[in-house]
């Protein structure tokens, strides 16, 4: 099933705290993303794009405003169904990549498909094809035993597995300091 | 991990030690009565009397324990005819007596016991020499010190004897006691209490136990301590449950309390492990992980935790508690 825009932010606010200390970190933006498309957000340091990340991936939610990923309003789903939407259509790749450090690299990679119920064998079997695809010849190093490419390549390959291989599915790639999100599969 | 494990351990050293304070009837079934189907123990009381599994006498609604003196010694033949045909019963007669040694007067239990006789297999011990057959012959237990082959004088024969084996009494290791052939040593009768293991063609019931105990006498049965009677029914009632509510509280309270510390000192530190790991929590957020998620990998944590403590721990002081028990209680009594 493919969807037209991919997301689509109508209107989102975000404020952090209330009250005199309130911060407005998003104000009013709206934004479409089709499939495929490469967008990339960028903005000094504080002027909120983590935020307009952490509230496209599901991560977050608007203050007002509305947020719809493939379709799906995010403001109407609990957190555990927002939580299931980030395993199953949405992949993050952060720019300090953020694998689990007591994890192996295939450990990494399997961990949302475990937690979507999938057996671990099937898991590690999608999570080691993966780790092929991205030509990661040591899934069971654990991240402190990997180099930074190496790194690199197990955390572009972690929103892989078992995913849909529809050309039209967008992952956005969110980064701190904000300088890139991109369609699957793409380096940050 | 020590947090748990400290109080896991300790609370498991203190219930194994309580655990094997006392030996169960059946584990000591062998050293109480040998092979015998049953045994008789003293003279009967004058009056019907009202015993546990175990052979103890119950107190009557007034506190007033029956009186054993009004009763009498039975004869071999009359035990034999209340067991019916084909029992056997043999003596085991015990008293106290002097006895003039190497190392000069010494007091000492004896009991007169044939020690040949099938029937009282596993109840002694041989270390070494051989059982008495003959008057003027004695096995000695460990702790009177003496080697085969020592004569002794003893006070209530004024006669010697020659002491020909040691034998350990296997439920009082540790217990001064002289053994002598049936009919040596105690003839006079004096302050001596006599028990009798009855050898019968079939197991002995509980219900021919209360039988017996209404003519007055005392019987510990085999069968009855294999496979006691359940305690309290309406109308023979088998005294002295082996659980009574005293102590389903106190263990409960036990339990309770060694729970609670625990929570008190572990909590805390769980508590400072997890906020420890909150980055790691929230990649796992990240990655799709639900709240219900998280709580299981932070309970599946504790549980590896508590589980890898706990129960070494436990284990590891269960099984010293109770070597030492063992050798303590072989060693005290």
């Amino acid at each position: 099933m493919s969807f037209d825009p991919v997301v689509r932010l109508a209107d989102a606010t975000r404020v952090h705290g209330d009250g005199p200390q309130a911060v407005h970190a998003l104000k009013g933006v709206s934004l479409e993303v089709a499939a495929g498309e490469l967008v990339a957000v960028m903005g000094p340091s504080g002027s909120g794009k983590s935020t307009l990340l952490n509230l496209a991936g599901g991560l977050d939610t608007p203050t007002s405003g509305a947020v719809t990923v493939e379709g799906t309003p995010l403001t109407s789903l609990t957190d555990g169904e927002r939580a299931a939407l980030r395993r199953r259509r949405v992949g993050y790749v952060f720019q300090d990549l953020n694998l689990i450090p007591s994890l192996t690299a295939a450990e990494n990679v399997m961990l949302p498909r475990e937690l979507d119920g999938v057996r671990a064998r099937q898991a590690r079997r999608e999570a080691l094809e993966a780790l092929a695809e991205v030509g990661l010849e040591e899934p069971d190093r654990f991240p402190d035993e990997l180099s930074g490419g190496q790194r690199q390549r197990v955390a572009i390959a972690r929103p892989q597995p078992g995913a849909p291989r529809s050309p039209r599915s967008w992952r956005p790639c969110g980064s701190p300091a904000g300088t890139s999100c991109g369609p699957r599969g793409a380096a940050p | 991990m020590v947090m748990i494990g400290l109080p896991v351990m300790l609370f498991s050293g203190v219930a194994t030690w309580f655990a094997t304070e006392d030996i169960a009837p059946h584990e000591s079934l062998a050293w109480d009565m040998g092979a015998a189907d049953a045994r008789l123990d003293g003279p009967t009381f004058g009056e019907p009397v009202r015993q546990s599994v175990e052979g103890g006498v119950r107190f009557d609604e007034d506190g007033v324990q029956p009186n054993r003196n009004e009763g009498r010694g039975l004869s071999r033949q009359e035990i034999v005819s209340l067991f019916g045909p084909g029992s056997r019963a043999v003596p085991s007669r015990g008293s106290w007596t002097g006895y003039e040694g190497p190392r000069g007067y010494r007091e000492s239990d004896v009991r007169e016991i044939d020690l040949n006789d099938p029937v009282t297999a596993g109840m002694y011990r041989l270390l070494s020499g051989r059982v008495p057959r003959a008057a003027g012959e004695i096995a000695v237990s460990p702790s009177l010190g003496l080697r085969p082959g020592t004569e002794i004088t003893l006070s209530r024969t004024s006669s010697a004897a020659t002491v020909v084996g040691v034998v350990e009494p296997q439920r009082h290791p540790g217990h001064r006691q002289i053994v002598a052939p049936p009919g040596t040593v105690l003839a006079d009768g004096k302050g001596v209490t006599t028990e009798w293991l009855v050898d019968t063609p079939a197991p002995v019931p509980w219900r021919k136990v209360r039988e017996l105990n209404r003519s007055g006498l005392v019987v510990v049965s085999r069968a009855v301590i294999m496979d006691p009677p359940p305690p309290g029914g309406m109308e023979d009632p088998a005294p002295g449950g082996r659980w009574n509510l005293d102590g389903v509280v106190m263990a409960a309270t036990g339990v309770g309390l060694v729970v609670l510390e625990v929570a008190l000192l572990a909590g805390p530190a769980f508590a400072v492990g997890i906020r420890r790991r909150r980055r790691e929590l929230a990649l796992i957020a990240a990655q799709g992980g639900s709240a219900r998620h998280l709580r299981w990998i932070v309970l599946a944590d504790g549980l590896t935790l508590g589980l890898a403590a706990s129960v070494p721990a436990a284990a590891l002081l269960a099984g010293l508690c109770t070597r030492t028990r063992l050798s303590l209680t072989r060693r005290l009594t």
